[in-house]
């Protein structure tokens, strides 16, 4: 059998570009989408290529930029917007194949092996391809390609985007030649923490990963170690199936607040606000989840501390009365009084609630009716039609998250 | 092997809650539009139907009706008692003589019940 052809195909500062298709007179021009600076969320999502050639970067606050160019466009996210382009460029991508599986709102994978007689070499499918979604949408996207997803990802991300044609290939034979000088930050699944690792051992680059042995990767650091050992000698075992990203492993939200959270009291609001709003989508799924995952980010950006910790719920639950003890507990076990710069919850082990939910008693079936009461009242009338009186307190969420999506307007 | 281990793409997907539904929306409504497909039917398969149809209603013969209509694939039974070329519709009366009303137009399959 030959070897698979998969695409990552990635889409040039996709936000900035939208907000440029939709709006001709803001080609050419240096523009950013960044959200309102008076609740923090004024650092710069998205920047066109011309604001990029000022410095300006993606997570910097907008009062920089701003002081980098001082005529830059700034514009407000529309994420229903971006869903919608985002699902058009699917829509596109399914003209060169039926095996496509969108990664994040502007990244997409597509598996096109066996067309090659239909589309000709991989990179002239991939000029087809960007040709088609330019045409389009008028947005710019860059392909990697491999014989992998893993290699098609780091095709795209350390040579698609920085080549004059958008488009890079690697196969396993050329993985190594071109991967292996580059910074192991560069390789896919190493973050901030993991590169500190290595780096406290001596390990700089790829090769210099893909040349320790496999075993002591998989002892120090498990399945993750052996992941990355993977990884860097460009082996994945994963597939472009379709079917499978409709499987949902689990239901979570996450936060970036307003300001740096000190108080106790304030963040616990946050996290059974976020409890509630979690419960409820599982509801809307049918579904109830046994495992609960807290997430908390320190605010200090030079010291990254927080943490991230789960516990298995002694019952399966889709009820936010019934899940908050557990995060409560896990987060007063873990939290070191330092403030607290994001929070995140989410439910996972998920089944279907009529599979599992049988003993109930008396409290629980008052606590499920009641959900599903408020759940009604908000389907009807808007989510801010019924909510807690604790909602109104200093440092609540839930009116301001009300409607947004991904924290941003819709 | 381990799941993680196949799924790696899968388990770090970056993907918001109402961009999954939309996925999620839009793969439903292209499955119904698949099962919804109209077939074509050539020229020598539908004049096979009319034959069929004609023979039955001549030898008052039961026959069974496969339709694609907005609901989906439908099965009617009955013996075809005329069809109507003004309003496209198949009258048949099946079971204890309950008089149904098919439309041509929707019929995708005719066979001897």
């Amino acid at each position: 059998m030959g070897a698979k052809v998969i695409f990552l195909a990635d889409m040039e500062s996709f936000y900035a570009s939208v907000e440029a298709a939709r709006n001709p007179s803001l080609r050419g021009k240096p523009v950013a989408v960044c959200g309102d600076p008076a609740l923090r969320h004024g650092i710069i999502l998205a920047a066109s290529r011309e604001a990029k050639a000022y410095g300006i970067k993606t997570g910097q606050p907008a009062w920089e930029a701003r002081r980098m160019c001082p005529w830059i466009i700034f514009a407000h996210p529309r994420m229903q917007t971006y869903i919608d382009y985002s699902m058009r460029i699917t829509r596109i991508f399914e003209q060169f194949s039926d095996r496509v599986i969108p990664y994040s709102i502007d990244e997409q994978f597509l598996d096109l092996t066996g067309l090659e007689k239909i589309f000709g070499s991989p990179r002239e499918t991939a000029a087809a391809l960007i040709g088609q979604v330019w045409a389009e949408t008028g947005i710019r996207c860059r392909v990697g390609a491999g014989e992998n997803p893993l290699q098609a990802k780091m095709a795209c991300d350390c040579f698609a985007k920085k080549s004059s044609d958008a488009f890079f290939e690697l196969n396993s034979s050329s993985y190594a030649a071109h991967t292996w000088p580059l910074p192991i930050r560069s390789l896919f699944g190493v973050g901030h923490r993991m590169e500190r690792n290595f780096h406290r051992s001596g390990v700089r680059t790829i090769g210099h990963l893909a040349n320790l042995p496999r075993d002591m990767l998989q002892r120090r650091w498990g399945i993750n170690g052996e992941i990355l050992w993977l990884n860097a000698h460009g082996i994945d075992y994963s597939t472009v199936d379709p079917d499978a990203v409709h499987e949902q492993k689990g239901i979570g939200h996450t936060a970036t607040l307003p300001r740096d959270y000190r108080k106790q009291q304030e963040i616990e609001l946050v996290l059974f606000e976020m409890a509630e709003e979690v419960c409820a989508r599982t509801r809307r799924q049918g579904k109830i989840g046994s495992t609960v995952h807290l997430y908390c980010k320190g605010a200090d950006f030079d010291h990254p501390a927080g943490f991230s910790r789960q516990k298995k719920l002694p019952e399966p639950t889709a009820t936010a009365a019934e899940i908050y003890p557990t995060v409560q507990q896990i987060f007063r076990k873990h939290w070191d009084r330092m403030p607290v710069r994001a929070v995140g919850i989410s439910l996972t082990g998920l089944t279907a609630y009529r599979q599992l939910k049988l003993g109930l008693d008396d409290h629980c079936y008052q606590e499920e009716s009641l959900a599903a009461v408020v759940d009604m009242v908000r389907e009807r009338f808007g989510k801010t039609s019924l909510f807690r009186a604790s909602s109104l307190k200093p440092g609540a969420q839930f009116l301001q998250r009300a409607g947004k999506i991904g924290g941003h307007d819709s | 092997m381990s799941k993680k281990m196949t799924q790696q793409f899968l388990c770090s997907k970056m993907m918001l809650p109402e961009h999954c539904s939309g996925l999620r929306k839009y793969a439903e409504d292209k499955k119904w539009a698949e099962n919804h497909r109209r077939p074509l039917l050539d020229e020598q398969f539908r004049e096979e139907l009319q034959q069929i149809l004609e023979l039955a209603m001549a030898e008052q013969q039961p026959l069974k009706f496969t339709v694609l209509d907005s609901g989906g694939y439908r099965a009617y039974s009955g013996i075809p008692l005329r069809s109507d070329p003004a309003t496209g519709l198949i009258y048949l009366r099946s079971g204890s003589s309950r008089l149904q009303a098919v439309k041509a137009s929707e019929v995708v399959g005719i066979e001897p019940f």
